[in-house]
């Protein structure tokens, strides 16, 4: 990519393009538009890639760039929720999505919760626990040092504890998760 | 992650998992196009901002350069061209037997007297200096901002912005005649050390020896001076022009105030006044003064008097009665005299300072008997006073 190869863009795209994705639709949840989000995480990888100075680490570079993209995006909908006043808005594609399998209302009860979190702890609750990043990827992510990615980690970890204990459906699901076994199964 | 120390949340990944797909086969193909789409459409975006940039700075050293060079055309000096004469070494004038002309690129021009004796001193981007030793000359200094000219005749300068004046200096008799018709010149030298303004319409003389310095207006009347006699000791007004103005005071009381008072000519006691002022001694002025209008009633000294007494008294109280009065008896007295145009300023001053309204009378007369005197714009200022 830094020596402008033809074929390296459609190298990396193939390679990374599929785990950005999930990482931008897991971490956004319902609503989410992950296509175009993900187009731009390689054209900003893509544009910075002077910037890279070590090759080996070019999945934490994308990484970095995808989590930069999620954050914002996820500030975007944080200002518009918080402009319209209205925290929970349910689309009818959403409404159907919700009404097909009831293992999905705690999924949506769980974006619910998430949506009380900052964006920051979002990226890295999503890195963390959805994507299982390692604690030197999460920290090469992130551009902080391992200890302060697992010290914000430990953070984001407890408040969302709190906030699934103080759910009844959440905290039911937690307790119990195999009674929705089938479902999960079903689902995937 | 150890299973037991785990967080509950973990347990919403798989979750979360099962409810998302993958990305296909099919959006990655569509991904791929979409993207290099966008990428060659940034690509293009920012060679168009390149070029953009790139123009932007053009036009900028295009104008700084434009600036440099416009800054040092206006900063080389005046050219200049005589005609009917020559600039000799030095900046020495010489002129032909009927006069010559001196002519400056910024539209400047100085008539020279036939037998005047001058030099050019220097010349600037914005005006020229020159000496007049000897003879006299018209000027006429095309107003410009920044302007800067000046003319030493004898031991004056006259500082001139932009102006058109007749001035004369005459050696032997060691006499400056100013004649101004349009804008205002400043004279500094001897018995002038403060600087005196003069305004369009107005004649200057000072006929250093007598000590006199006289302002009139142009067509009034000139009061010939009385012959003196040859003296050994300085006159109070010799003094005067040295700025010894304590020896004028310290003199007074040495042959007592009240001799003085009664006995001294109108030039002493006008010396007298003037020093006391200068000094600060206000009682000792408002005294000569007094005497010079109660010895010599009728004369231009005392006429000038009533004026110097007014000043003296707004200088105690701004908005004080008396002033007033003191520049009105001057202006009933001599309406036409040197002072007149400031004693009826400062009289609309005075009264302003009490009631805008009672000054709107005075303010009317002073624009129709002196559109364009110095105090013109306080004048407007009072007929409408401008907005908050």
């Amino acid at each position: 990519l830094q020596r402008r190869e033809p074929w390296a863009a459609e190298a990396v795209w193939k390679r990374y393009a599929p785990s950005v994705y999930g990482l931008l639709a897991r971490g956004l949840g319902r609503g989410a538009e992950p296509e175009a989000l993900t187009q731009e995480v390689f054209l900003r990888s893509f544009t910075r890639i002077r910037s890279l100075e070590e090759p080996a680490a070019l999945r934490s570079f994308v990484y970095s760039h995808a989590a930069t993209v999620l954050r914002r995006e996820l500030r975007r909908r944080w200002l518009r929720r918080f402009l319209s006043r209205n925290r929970r808005t349910v689309t009818s594609d959403e409404a159907k999505w919700l009404l097909d399998r009831p293992a999905r209302l705690v999924l949506a009860r769980l974006y619910d919760v998430l949506d009380q979190l900052s964006p920051s702890e979002r990226v890295i609750f999503s890195l963390r626990q959805l994507e299982g990043l390692s604690y030197p990827e999460l920290a090469e992510v992130l551009g902080k040092s391992v200890v302060v990615a697992k010290r914000k980690v430990a953070r984001v970890s407890g408040r969302l504890e709190v906030l699934v204990r103080c759910d009844p459906l959440l905290d039911h699901y937690v307790a119990q998760p195999r009674l929705c076994e089938a479902e999960r199964q079903e689902g995937a | 992650v150890n299973e037991a120390r785990r967080p509950r949340s973990y347990e919403f990944a798989g979750l979360v998992r099962s409810a998302h797909q993958e990305m296909s086969t099919a959006q990655r193909l569509a991904g791929w196009h979409a993207l290099r789409r966008r990428t060659l459409g940034h690509e293009r975006r920012l060679r168009r901002w390149r070029l953009a940039g790139a123009g932007a700075l053009l036009v900028a050293l295009a104008l700084t350069a434009g600036v440099v060079i416009g800054r040092s055309l206006a900063s080389s000096p005046l050219k200049y061209s005589i005609s009917a004469g020559e600039v000799g070494e030095g900046g020495q004038l010489r002129v032909d037997a009927a006069g010559g002309v001196l002519h400056f690129s910024d539209g400047s021009e100085l008539r020279l007297g036939a037998a005047l004796h001058g030099r050019l001193i220097s010349v600037t981007h914005d005006g020229a200096r020159l000496r007049l030793s000897d003879g006299e000359a018209e000027v006429s200094v095309v107003s410009r901002p920044n302007a800067n000219w000046e003319l030493v005749a004898g031991p004056y300068s006259v500082a001139v912005r932009g102006a058109h004046f007749e001035v004369a200096w005459h050696e032997r008799e060691q006499t400056l005649r100013l004649s101004l018709r349009s804008g205002t010149v400043n004279v500094e030298g001897p018995l002038a050390t403060d600087g005196i303004t003069l305004y369009a319409g107005q004649v200057l003389t000072i006929r250093k020896p007598e000590g006199e310095i006289v302002v009139r207006d142009i067509g009034a009347p000139e009061t010939p001076l009385p012959a003196r006699a040859p003296r050994t000791e300085l006159s109070w007004s010799e003094l005067l022009t040295e700025g010894r103005f304590n020896a004028v005071v310290a003199q007074a009381e040495a042959r007592g105030f009240s001799e003085v008072l009664s006995h001294a000519n109108s030039a002493d006691l006008a010396a007298l006044a003037d020093a006391a002022r200068f000094s600060k001694n206000s009682a000792i002025a408002e005294r000569a003064l007094r005497a010079e209008r109660a010895r010599f009633p009728e004369s231009a000294g005392a006429y000038d008097a009533a004026f110097l007494l007014g000043q003296l008294h707004e200088a105690k109280a701004p908005s004080g009665s008396e002033a007033e009065s003191w520049y009105e008896t001057y202006l009933s007295e001599a309406p036409a005299g040197a002072y007149a145009a400031e004693a009826l300023g400062h009289k609309m001053l005075v009264v302003e300072r009490r009631s805008r309204r009672a000054a709107i009378a005075i303010a009317r007369e002073y624009l129709e008997r002196f559109p364009d005197g110095a105090y013109e714009k306080n004048a407007q200022a009072i007929l409408v006073p401008p907005q908050p």
